[in-house]
This record gives C-alpha cells, sequence and structure tokens, in this order.
C-alpha cells in the first residue's frame, strides 16, 4: 500500500493506492501517518480510495482507528471514492454508520465546512 | 495602565467609562446630601419610612415606565433623555426650594427625596447596563474595579463639594452645579457608545442562548417579571438585591438617626454629610484599588459574595455592644456604603454578566429598579412594624423614634444577614453553573460510542472472509462456519460472500465473488442444515481420532518452514475452532510467534477464544508489531482480568519496547476496569514519564464511560505540577528558538511537544475535577470565540482549588507575550520547589 498526502486548505488528504493489508504495510501505517498530522494541529482529514482494490481486517482497524484519534480531538475524518462492492461490505458491516463516506472530493471537501 | 488591568485597545473605552462613572456619581453624591438634611432638619427621623414609601412607590411607576419604553428606544437615547430629564428638572426644583412657599411646605422635602431616589437608580442603572453590555467576565474582573474607581472619585469629589460648599455659604449653588455635571456627562455617554462599537467583545456573538437584542419581541413589565421567576439564578440575584437593600436601608435609618440626635445645627449637618460621604468614598476607593480585584482573584465569585453580608454582621454585633452614638453608627453606615460601592457593586455586575443580553435587559432593570425598589417598601415596612411592636409613638405614619429603637433595629439587621449570606452562598454555585451552562461541549471521545455503534469483531470477519477467498477455500470455509456460529450470517452477508454472488443485485461486485470451488449454501431447509453443520464440526472436532490426525499435520506444518503460509493460517483458525482443552491447542504459541503477521494473527484470533494462560507472554511480544498490534490488543482484552498480571508487569517493565508498553496502556484502557484505571495511575505516579501522554489518555478514557473512576488527588497533584513544569519549560525554551531553516523543524516538534502538554494538563485536571467541566473549558479555550474563551477561563477560575487555579489561570489568560513569559517564569520556579 502506497500513501502520499496533500492538502487543500486546512483540509489533509491522503490518496491511499494499493491493498490496506496487514500483510502489505509501509513504513508507516495509515493510523500513524493521521496520528502524524493530528498532532501537528491538523483537524480535517479525507482518505481517498480511489486506488484502493480491497482491505482486510487490518484495514478496517486502521480506518477505525484513525476514525477515532480524529474524532477524539474534535476533528473530522471522512472517507472518498471509496468502490462500490467496497461500499456495499461497508454498509452490510454498518461501518457506513459512523464514516462519512462521498463519492466525490469536492463534495467530501465541502462538507468539512 | 497594566496596575489598573487595561490591555491595549481597551483605554478609551476604559477611561471614557471612568468619566461617565465620575460624573454621574459627583452629582449624585451632592444630590443625597442636600435631599437627606432637607429630609431630617425639615421633618425629623421620623419623615424616613414614609419617605422611603413614597421613593418606593414612584420609583416602581418609573420602572413600569422603563419597561414600557427600553424596548422602543435605544439604550443611548434613553440615558441621554434620562440625563437631560433629571438636570432640567433638578434646576426647576432648585428654584422651587429657594420660593417662601418651598421653604414652608411640607411636601417639598418628600418630593426632593423622591426625586433624588429615582435619579440614582434610573442613572445607575444605565450606567451598569452598558457596562454589562461591554465586556465579558474576563474584562470585567479586570476592568470593573478600575471603572468603579471613577464612581468613587466621583463620591468624594461631591462629598467634597457639598462639605465646603455648604461651610462657606455656597449651599445655593450645590444643586445647579450637579445639574451641569449630568448635562456634561451627556457627551461622555456619546463618546462610550461611539467606542462601543469598535470594543471587539461587542462584536462578538452572546455566549449564553437567547435572541439577540435586536431580535427581541417588545415586551413590558410583565415580561420582565416572568423572565426573573422564570429564572433560578436572576431569583437568586433579585433576593440577595433585596436583602442587601433592606438591611442597608435600616443601617441607613440608624445611622440617620444617630446623626439627627447629635447635630442641632443644619449647616454642620449638612456639611457633615458632605464629608461624611467623601470620607467613605475614600476607603471605597482603597476597597477597590487594593482588596476587592484580590478578593475575587483568592476567593473566586463563589466566596467574594459572602464578604458584606459576613462584615456586616460584625458591625451589627459592634452596634449592639457598644453605647449607641454617632461613632458606631459611622461605623456601620460606612462599612455598608463603602462596601456597596466597591465589593458589593463589582461582584454584582460580575454575577450579571453570563446572563443572556436579551434576558438581562429586561431583568437588570427590573431588578435594579423595581426590586430595590420593593425592597424599600417593605424596609419602610419594617420599620414602621418594628416602631409599633415596641410601642412607639406613630403619627401619620411617622413614628416617633430614638435612639435606643435604633439600636434595637440591629437585631433585625442580623435577621435579614443570615438569608442574605445563605443566599450568597447559592449564587456562588448557581454562578458557577451559569458560567457552565453558557459554553458547550464541542465534542465527546468517540472510542465508546463506535464500539457501541459497530460489532467490529463481526465487520472485521466479514473482510477477512472475503479475503481468504483469494487463499484458500479451507480459510474460507472456516470463516463462514464462524459467522454461523456468531449468527452473523445474515441473508445479505451470505449473498455477498457466496458463491452465488453473481446472482446479488449490484453488477460492480461481480469481480469480487469470482473465487472457485468454494462451497456455498444450499438455499433449501437452510435454517436446520446451518445448525447441523455447526454439530458436526463441533463435534468431529472434538473426536480423538481427529486431534491425533491433526496434531500429526499440525507437526509437519510447522517442522517445515517452507510450509506455506496459508497451511499455517489455516491450522491456527481450526484451532480457535477447537475447544480449548484439545491438545492441539498447545500449538498455537508457535503459530502466534510466527514471522509471517497474517499467520500470527490468525493465531491470535484463536488464542482470544481459547483464553489459555499459556498464551499470554507470546502475545504481548506481537504487541511490538504495527501489523500484530491490534489483534494482540483484541486478543488480551477477551482475557480480561486474567491478563492483568502480566499487563501489570509489562507496564513496569522498563526494559520492554516503549511500543509493547504502549500497547499495554491501550490494552487497560478499553478493559476499562478500577483495577486498570489502579495500575494506569500506579504507573503515572512511579513510571519515569515517558508514557505520561499514553497513561493519561487511557485513564481519560476510562473516565469518560466511568465516572468515579478518579485519580487519587495525591497522584494528580504531583504530576499535575509536573506537567505544568513541563509545559513552562517548554514554552520558555520555544521562546528562545531563532529564525531559520534548520530550526522550523525543531520549532515544530516544540509546538507539538507543547501542544502535547497542554493537552495532557487538562485531561489530568479532568481526573479528578468534573470531566465535563474540564473538557468544556480546554475545547473552548482551544477553539472558542474570545467570548467563549473568556467564559472557560472564569469557570476554569472558579472551580480549580487555589494552588491549582494559581499554575493553570496563567497558562490560559489573555496576556501579553512579555507578560505570559514573566508569569511561566514564576510558575517554573514554583512548581519546581513544589
Amino acid at each position: 500500500m502506497r500513501i502520499a498526502a496533500r492538502q487543500k486548505n486546512d483540509i489533509v488528504i491522503f490518496d491511499l493506492e494499493g491493498e490496506i493489508k496487514r500483510s502489505d504495510i509501509s513504513d508507516m501505517t495509515l493510523h500513524q501517518l493521521v496520528k502524524e498530522q493530528l498532532d501537528s494541529g491538523r483537524r480535517k482529514i479525507l482518505l481517498n480510495f480511489d486506488a484502493v482494490q480491497f482491505i482486510d481486517s487490518f484495514g478496517v482497524g486502521e480506518i477505525l482507528a484513525s476514525y477515532i484519534s480524529t474524532h477524539n480531538l474534535g476533528g473530522k475524518l471522512k472517507l472518498v471514492r471509496i468502490s462500490k462492492k467496497l461500499f456495499l461490505i461497508f454498509q452490510v458491516t454498518m461501518l457506513t454508520k459512523v464514516l462519512d463516506i462521498y463519492e466525490e472530493e469536492e463534495t467530501a471537501l465541502k462538507s468539512f465546512n | 495602565m497594566k496596575l489598573v488591568g487595561i490591555r491595549p485597545g481597551e483605554k478609551k473605552l476604559a477611561f471614557l467609562l471612568f468619566a461617565y462613572f465620575f460624573l454621574i456619581t459627583t452629582p449624585h453624591t451632592i444630590i443625597k446630601a442636600l435631599r437627606t438634611t432637607d429630609l431630617l432638619v425639615r421633618l425629623g427621623v421620623g419623615a424616613l419610612p414614609l419617605a422611603y414609601l413614597s421613593a418606593a412607590v414612584v420609583t416602581g411607576l418609573v420602572v413600569l415606565f422603563h419597561s414600557k419604553i427600553q424596548f422602543r428606544a435605544s439604550l443611548l437615547r434613553l440615558i441621554n433623555a434620562s440625563l437631560v430629564f433629571f438636570a432640567a428638572s433638578g434646576l426647576v426644583l432648585q428654584l422651587a426650594i429657594q420660593t417662601e412657599s418651598g421653604r414652608r411646605s411640607p411636601i417639598l422635602p418628600y418630593i426632593y427625596w423622591v426625586w433624588a431616589s429615582v435619579l440614582i437608580v434610573v442613572l445607575m442603572t444605565h450606567f451598569w447596563m452598558t457596562v454589562n453590555e461591554i465586556f465579558n467576565p474576563r474584562e470585567a474582573r479586570r476592568l470593573i474595579a478600575f471603572i468603579s474607581s471613577g464612581g468613587i472619585l466621583g463620591g468624594i469629589l461631591g462629598g467634597l463639594i457639598a462639605g465646603f460648599l455648604t461651610r462657606a455659604n455656597l449651599a445655593g449653588w450645590l444643586l445647579p452645579l450637579a445639574c451641569v455635571l449630568l448635562l456634561a456627562c451627556v457627551f461622555v455617554v456619546r463618546a462610550v457608545f461611539r467606542d462601543r462599537q469598535r470594543h471587539p467583545s461587542a462584536a462578538a456573538k452572546p455566549v449564553l442562548s437567547g435572541e439577540s437584542q435586536a431580535e427581541v419581541p417588545k415586551v413590558g413589565f410583565k415580561d420582565s417579571y416572568n423572565s426573573v421567576r422564570k429564572n433560578p439564578y436572576l431569583v437568586l440575584i433579585a433576593a440577595a438585591v433585596a436583602l442587601g437593600i433592606i438591611v442597608s436601608t435600616l443601617i441607613e435609618f440608624q445611622f440617620f438617626s444617630a446623626t439627627d440626635e447629635h447635630f442641632r445645627n443644619p449647616k454642620d449637618m449638612q456639611a457633615f454629610f458632605g464629608f461624611f460621604f467623601a470620607g467613605l468614598t475614600v476607603f471605597a476607593l482603597f476597597m477597590n484599588t487594593f482588596l476587592t480585584g484580590n478578593f475575587i482573584k483568592k476567593l473566586g465569585v463563589s466566596l467574594t459574595v459572602l464578604l458584606t453580608p459576613l462584615f456586616l454582621l460584625l458591625c451589627s454585633a459592634v452596634v449592639l455592644i457598644s453605647p449607641f452614638s454617632l461613632l458606631p453608627a459611622i461605623l456601620i453606615k460606612g462599612s455598608d456604603e463603602s462596601l456597596a460601592f466597591s465589593l458589593n457593586q463589582t461582584i454584582r455586575e460580575i454575577l450579571y454578566i453570563p446572563v443572556a443580553s436579551d434576558l438581562k435587559f429586561k431583568a437588570k432593570p427590573f431588578i435594579d429598579m423595581f426590586i430595590s425598589r420593593a425592597a424599600k417598601v417593605g424596609a419602610a415596612l419594617i420599620l414602621l412594624v418594628f416602631a409599633v411592636l415596641l410601642n412607639k409613638q406613630v403619627k401619620y405614619l411617622t413614628p416617633v423614634f430614638d435612639t435606643g429603637l435604633a439600636k434595637q433595629l440591629s437585631w433585625i439587621v442580623i435577621i435579614f444577614l443570615i438569608p442574605w449570606g445563605i443566599i450568597g452562598l447559592k449564587i456562588g454555585r448557581e454562578y458557577v453553573r451559569t458560567i457552565n451552562r453558557s459554553i458547550k461541549l464541542k465534542w465527546e471521545r468517540v472510542d465508546q460510542s463506535v464500539l457501541d455503534e459497530l460489532d467490529v469483531d463481526s465487520a472485521k470477519e466479514i473482510f477477512d472472509a472475503m479475503e481468504s477467498r483469494q487463499r484458500s477455500s479451507v480459510l474460507y470455509a472456516m470463516h463462514v462456519f464462524d459467522l454461523l456460529q456468531r449468527d452473523k450470517l445474515s441473508p445479505e452477508i451470505r449473498n455477498m460472500i457466496s458463491e452465488k454472488a453473481g446472482e446479488v443485485r449490484v453488477s460492480s461486485l461481480s469481480d469480487l465473488f469470482n473465487a472457485e470451488g468454494v462451497a456455498g449454501f444450499p438455499e433449501t431447509d437452510e435454517e436446520i442444515r446451518q445448525e447441523d453443520l455447526i454439530t458436526d464440526i463441533r463435534e468431529t472436532m472434538s473426536l480423538d481420532a481427529y486431534q491425533e490426525l491433526m496434531e500429526r499435520h499440525a507437526g509437519n506444518v510447522l517442522a517445515e518452514s517452507q510450509k506455506s503460509e496459508v497451511e499455517k493460517m489455516e491450522l491456527a483458525k481450526a484451532i480457535g475452532l477447537m475447544s480449548p482443552e484439545a491438545p492441539l491447542t498447545d500449538r498455537l504459541v508457535a503459530l502466534i510467534e510466527d514471522f509471517s503477521p497474517d499467520v500470527s494473527c490468525y493465531a491470535l484470533k484463536s488464542a482470544a477464544r481459547l483464553k489459555k494462560p499459556s498464551y499470554i507472554p507470546a502475545i504481548i511480544r506481537k504487541l511490538g508489531s504495527p501489523s500484530t498490534r491490534e489483534d494482540a490488543i483484541n486478543a488480551l482484552h477477551r482475557y480480561d482480568r486474567a491478563a492483568m498480571p502480566a499487563l501489570e508487569q509489562s507496564l513496569a517493565d522498563v526494559r520492554l519496547d516503549l511500543g509493547v508498553r504502549r500497547a499495554v496502556v491501550e490494552t487497560l484502557a478499553r478493559l476499562g476496569t478500577e483495577e486498570a484505571a489502579l495500575t494506569l495511575a500506579g504507573e503515572l505516579d512511579q513510571g519515569g514519564g515517558d508514557l505520561d501522554t499514553e497513561l493519561v489518555d487511557a485513564l481519560d478514557r476510562i473516565r469518560a464511560q466511568k465516572d468515579d473512576v478518579q485519580l487519587p488527588a495525591r497522584v494528580a497533584r504531583r504530576k499535575l505540577f509536573s506537567l505544568v513544569h513541563r509545559y513552562c519549560r517548554a514554552f520558555l525554551d520555544l521562546q528562545e528558538v531563532g529564525p531559520g531553516t534548520d530550526s522550523e523543524a525543531v520549532l515544530r516538534r516544540m509546538e507539538r511537544d507543547l501542544e502535547t502538554l497542554f493537552s495532557d494538563i487538562f485531561k489530568l485536571l479532568g481526573l479528578y475535577y468534573p470531566r465535563e467541566e474540564i473538557r468544556k473549558a480546554y475545547q473552548n479555550i482551544k477553539t472558542g470565540t474570545p467570548n467563549s474563551i473568556a467564559y472557560a477561563i472564569e469557570l476554569l477560575d472558579n472551580t480549580l482549588k487555589r494552588d491549582i487555579r494559581d499554575v493553570i489561570i496563567p497558562l490560559v489568560e489573555d496576556s501579553s507575550p512579555a507578560e505570559r513569559q514573566r508569569a511561566l517564569q514564576k510558575i517554573l520556579k514554583s512548581t519546581q520547589e513544589a
């Protein structure tokens, strides 16, 4: 999995690529990267799933841990451009009850305001 | 300017308000001396109750009129109109007094008294309404003492003018002079309102709920009454005001009785009043300059409200035990009036500040004018009843008083001081509650709410089931069996993960369900077959023959390192489906320790089910790796109390990797038991400090769920001073870092450390003070408007104990960089010693 960070105004966008799996983690996990941004005082995080094929239970844990860390500090973490199949699994597992998921980046960015 | 608490940008407005107060108290003091002498000399002290009654009734009517017009006209217009009215009517009164019929009239002294009473009430109410509209509690604390000094100086000057002009036989100029000063005040008031628009707090949104002043519908007396009646806090303020007025009136009567008895010459009496009022305002000035601010700072608003009734109680006792003469009367009247001008006035205005603007606009004039006048009526009636009860003569509502009666009145004063003190206590508590209610909690921890809303374990199982399809049909079948056992295999999930996924009416899923050779679920007779399946598999796994066979298989899989990862995963998963007594379960330790994170995680999940103590050391070792940490924490969480000894040992073992110890802290936080909290608190107390942030956060998380979990005060206090010390050091170090490319990264790191320490300090405070209040204060200080920050600091100021407050408030108080640096250096020194 590759993770690139970019910024739009005060929102940090993480572009995720590949599969978020425990057997495929790089130097830093997604949660660690999110925490680093939170430590820097940033409170608006957007995870872009456009290039994510699949995630395993480790990936779910990472997303939820990032969500909890961000919201515990009064921030917001949202997801965007998640594939339809992943979205369906998110729905069935009820992750959509907690996570804010958007189809388009523009809409997601606007939702932070 | 710093000495009197004025910050840059506030100077002009502060001085204008100072001048405004000065220009209304100077004529007020002159008029008070004139009307009192006029009444006492011409009608005697017995006329006072009737004067009080008339003044109260007329003021009540003025309040009614005021409540009708206050929403039709702006405050500026109301103030200017009143000033012009009183200046013009004062001149008319002066002319009337100088005529022969005026000099002989028995009614004119009452008119003079009533006019002066209305003037005092209206002008003072308008002034304090203006101050209340402009400042928030923190600004008020800093500036009201200075602004009040303007009034006190006005009192001194007014008294001296009255005294000296009377001595110089120029008393006839006193009332016209007072009227000229009132007219001059019009220009100052205009300047105040012009400058007010530029003041940031005036532009900020009101913190308390309530509509803005402009949106408030036109309301009258009834609305004002209802707004007070329905608000317990305002009821308490009204009660305290009423009791204060009753006490003051009774004391005033004692004082006037003594002066009436003492002075035979009207000129001496008028000069005495002039100098007395000047003298007591000097005392009030002293109080305001040196004591009021300090009392509020040291005792907080909640205790300072008790000082006036307590001090007057002492004075009343002195009056009772000493022979009644001018001296004890001066003591009690001087104390009452100077406290009323300084401490009481300041504290009363501070009490009004957390009330919403619209509510205040309705309630304050009602309390300050109507309630105070009604209390005056009450006091007059009390005086009359008291006189009648003591068998004194009463002629046309004017009893014949003597000094004996005035002295005994102290008992009645004491009777009213006691409820005043009790109400003071309640107001103090309610003030903190009102401040607390006026700021909102902006966010809450979501750790528990996420767990409450989601079945995380089942969600993860589904993701792993999907993922396993690409690895092995055996693994996939075991996942499906797992879901079946948990009763989580709903038709939707079954469709989604089964071979018949193509039938799911979501075309985009078609590529997800393309694994081959995987058994799905027959569509007929499903329920029975599923139950049978569970029973069959359990029975098969418990068979000795199965265990023997699988033992051999496990031996092969584990012995041959080249064996595929998938086979180990299958074995790890299968062991988790067995009974803990099954011999094969002993093989799980090796699988937990496997180098492959996937194998290890399957084994950790199985360990979480079997909960055999022998697995714990291996699980703890897996806390170190990011890829297995979460599953290891989950497994230990499932062990519950059984894992506590190992967790305690690992937490205290400084030789262990910091990552492992951090994960142990996380595990204890998830356990969330009192035992876990004690272990965390113990480490916080005894540990080396490298886990402080995690420990404080874990304890905060537990306290969010269990409010009764509290950090022992000794530990909390010691740790708090240590964190504050580190914060001050980090802050001062940050000031020393110069600009430059190299220092940029250092600067950012230091800023992050400072932020973390700040957050830790508040989490720690929340462990032994009410958590919600501390969180509110923290969140509003970090992300609030200037007003809500001020309220948050005020809340802390009234919540924290003095020693803690002394080191916390300077960290959050709005001050200049130089002031903050000095304050933090001082704290650094004091916390070092602590």
